[in-house]
């Protein structure tokens, strides 16, 4: 909806606060009842269900693609996937970790696909023009020094160093880490391994990043 | 622990992931060894500055990705209404194509239920009590209403307390709309309805009005949003509450195109502001803490030179 005289007012929206997977017992019953209704067919619910999501998974792809064509590309193919596929969603685990499991598999196929690099314009083709997407990158705080500012610059230039050097299976699970807040039992069970498993690539990635940065910091 | 455990476990640790006992030890070996100390607080250093790495969602390619899809479910839904309501309710059984044997058998379930079901009702009649037809239909269809509370009245009847999806329709100006317009603007879970509640309120009068821009101004997690909040304020500038809203823009936001729309509705370029000594103090204030934008220099400096204040010091 964008502007005019009418607005719809809807209240039964499922809300998501906080990190994934930390969702209380009356918003997975909230959450369920959405995915029934959209499972019988009600469109306005699925929509509803999107909307609880869609912004985490569009920061998670922009963040690991830094693309925000490839982003909106996930973007559509994750959520029809989910459309085509919710009839079958029989509760087995939770939808966020189905549907991330969704998106972690797409982002994966991606980067495996091609080496994202930084080289890509910052430009964010959107209707009526161009937005740049660094302006929406968090800027330091106008009362640091210019000093302190230059040295952020330089350790956040070498942490995307690393990031973009991280295996596609580190990058993600840091992402959903660092980046998401996902605890590492719902990262394991989205990208169908375990725990552990899943400990052992951030433990992995975590240590690549505190070499690179040595005494950096 | 030793220093080498603690050490390679410290991410793990402010990622809340280690298990009790570790965390103990950890935070025992910590408090206790310099050098690990310092480790920890170089992790943390890494940790903040890798947090600046995070990408916030534009919110154009959000309404972009949200519009593609609703049309591209649309697409999904007119080709799936296109086949027989029998196959889509086998599909999403997980039934493709079901064999012959297996349907002859859904039948015959289907036949015996619902005569097993006539035959019940006809003998013993509906359960007392219940409410099926005119009392239910029209209330609200519960796949879809949430649920806020249930109480039981003791006499084997419940109250079932739900909200119902509505809509309401009228002009932006309308006192009834400007409070769910306002109510929007604090909506926790997207800045796609706070950016366009925000936007509908801009130009509007009213104190309530004014109050729910400051809120969104100051507040407002998404720069998108402060950006639009700071420019309806514009109508109100000569408010202070308001002016000390766009000093507290100027000298919190972390966003450098808000500070200068904040200058820029505070001290327009053409046309005089009203300011009292208080909030040119407060934009004193604001030069002194070292303001690192040249722009909403150069409009303080004007602002304050129009209150006679001296500006040579800055």
């Amino acid at each position: 909806m964008r502007f005019g005289t009418s607005i719809v007012a809807v209240d039964t929206r499922a809300g998501i606060i906080g990190n994934v997977g930390v969702r209380g017992a009356t918003e997975r019953a909230s959450e369920e009842t959405l995915i029934r209704a959209a499972q019988s067919g009600d469109q306005e619910a699925f929509e509803q269900l999107v909307r609880s999501y869609d912004q985490q998974v569009l920061r998670m792809a922009l963040n690991l693609l830094r693309s925000p064509e490839d982003a909106r590309d996930i973007y559509q193919e994750a959520f029809l996937r989910v459309y085509r596929n919710l009839p079958k969603f029989r509760f087995d685990c939770s939808f966020s970790t189905w549907l991330y499991r969704i998106v972690a598999n797409l982002c994966l196929d991606q980067i495996r696909k091609r080496k994202v690099r930084k080289e890509e314009a910052s430009a964010v083709a959107v209707d009526g023009g161009q937005v740049d997407r660094f302006q929406f990158v968090a800027e330091p705080r106008p009362d640091v020094d210019p000093q302190r500012q230059l040295m952020s610059a330089e350790v956040n230039s070498r942490i995307q160093e690393v990031l973009d050097r991280l295996t596609a299976r580190e990058r993600l699970v840091f992402e959903m880490r660092h980046f998401q807040g996902m605890r590492l039992r719902s990262i394991g069970e989205a990208l169908g391994v375990t725990e552990e498993a899943a400990k052992n690539c951030l433990f992995r990635a975590t240590q690549k990043m505190r070499a690179a940065l040595g005494d950096f910091v | 622990m030793t220093c080498h455990d603690v050490q390679i476990n410290l991410s793990l640790y402010l990622y809340g992931e280690l298990e009790f006992a570790e965390e103990e030890a950890l935070e025992q070996h910590v408090g206790e060894c310099a050098l690990c100390e310092r480790a920890l607080e170089r992790e943390k250093t890494w940790h903040s500055a890798a947090n600046a790495e995070r990408t916030d969602v534009p919110l154009e390619l959000l309404a972009d990705c949200r519009r593609d899809l609703r049309s591209a479910v649309a697409s999904a839904s007119a080709a799936g209404q296109a086949r027989p309501a029998w196959r889509r309710w086998a599909e999403s059984l997980g039934f493709s194509s079901p064999p012959w044997s297996l349907r002859l058998a859904a039948a015959s379930f289907l036949v015996f239920i619902g005569f097993s079901a006539a035959r019940f009702i006809d003998r013993n009649g509906l359960p007392d009590g219940a409410v099926i037809g005119a009392d239910a239909m029209g209330v609200a269809d519960p796949a879809t209403a949430r649920i806020r509370d249930i109480e039981p009245n003791g006499d084997n009847r419940v109250r079932i307390v739900f909200d119902q999806q509505r809509a309401i329709t009228g002009p932006a100006d309308n006192d009834d709309i400007r409070a769910w317009l306002v109510a929007a603007t604090r909506d926790q879970n997207d800045p796609g309805i706070r950016a366009d509640s925000v936007q509908i309120l801009n130009g509007q009068a009213g104190r309530d009005v004014r109050d729910a821009l400051l809120n969104s101004a100051q507040h407002d997690l998404n720069a998108a949003v402060r950006l639009e909040a700071v420019e309806g304020l514009r109508g109100f500038r000569d408010d202070t509450a308001t002016q000390e809203g766009l000093v507290y823009v100027l000298q919190h936001d972390e966003n450098a195109g808000v500070r200068s729309k904040a200058i820029d509705v505070l001290a327009p370029a053409r046309g005089t502001t009203k300011i009292t000594p208080h909030i040119a103090d407060a934009l004193e204030a604001v030069m002194r803490s070292g303001q690192p934008d040249d722009y909403v220099r150069l409009r303080c400096i004007e602002l304050l030179q129009q209150m006679d204040t001296r500006v040579d010091v800055y």
